[in-house]
């Protein structure tokens, strides 16, 4: 299990509470035994969809069929440590802008479970300190 | 153990059979955490009674229905509330944890799936 968070706040929405994401126990584990294809099998896909969503034609949009089928064919690239892992899930999961532009803070730190907050009482006011 | 691989799975009478594409048991009670998952990278808490759940893969569009059910909304609490949800995008879709009909709440035990 692992006990690793990423903290991340949304450039373009900085009054929002900052957002934790909580990896699944079993994805890290395949992660870790090698069986996700090349990140850019999801970029491409993420790429094209975001595409869609500027030129307002998402609610009739759908993935070219042989960039979609690559996410389960494309070969393997072998086993990360958990570090990788991880690296791999903010790449896949995260905003791009969180982690592929520059800001003035950075927009997404990794953390222990441990150093989350676990009083949630004001939830809604979690800030990542810079 | 074994993987069967099929673009459609009908009944005997051809009728579509429509299993889910992911689901997930989470607690947003104190630290947010998945508890079991199938399909499902990661669970983004957003703030009170507000996660979002990422897919292992992309969807082909970005259209399905969601379920998100209250399964015990404090640690002994056994009662029904409130919930929805939607897709957001091919890879996410977001659930809404409620007290009541207005409140989100973190509920200690949710569980909530995707079909397409």
């Amino acid at each position: 299990m692992t006990d690793y968070r990423v903290i991340f706040d949304d450039p373009d929405a900085l009054d929002e509470p900052t957002k934790v994401l909580v990896p699944s126990d079993r994805w890290m584990n395949e992660a870790m035994e090698g069986n996700l294809p090349p990140i850019t099998v999801y970029w491409d896909l993420q790429d094209d969809e975001q595409k869609a969503i500027a030129e307002g034609r998402h609610d009739k949009f759908k993935h070219d069929p042989e960039k979609y089928m690559k996410q389960f064919t494309a070969p393997r690239i072998g086993p990360l440590t958990e570090q990788e892992a991880l690296e791999y899930l903010i790449m896949k999961d995260l905003p791009r802008k969180c982690w592929a532009e520059k800001h003035n803070r950075p927009m997404f730190k990794i953390v222990t479970k441990e150093q989350v907050p676990t009083d949630r009482t004001f939830r809604n006011a979690w800030e990542m300190e810079a | 153990m074994s993987t069967i691989k099929v673009d459609n799975i009908q009944t005997t009478s051809g009728a579509g059979v429509y299993p889910a594409r992911a689901w997930v048991q989470y607690t947003m009670l104190n630290t947010a955490a998945i508890t079991s998952d199938s399909g499902v990278s990661s669970l983004t808490d957003q703030g009170t009674g507000n996660p979002t759940f990422t897919l292992d893969n992309a969807l082909p569009s970005a259209h399905g229905s969601t379920w998100n059910t209250c399964g015990l909304y404090g640690v002994n609490d056994e009662y029904p509330v409130s919930a929805g949800g939607k897709v957001n995008s091919t890879t996410q879709w977001e659930v809404y944890c409620g007290s009541n009909t207005t409140t989100r709440a973190d509920w200690y035990l949710g569980g909530s799936g995707l079909f397409r």
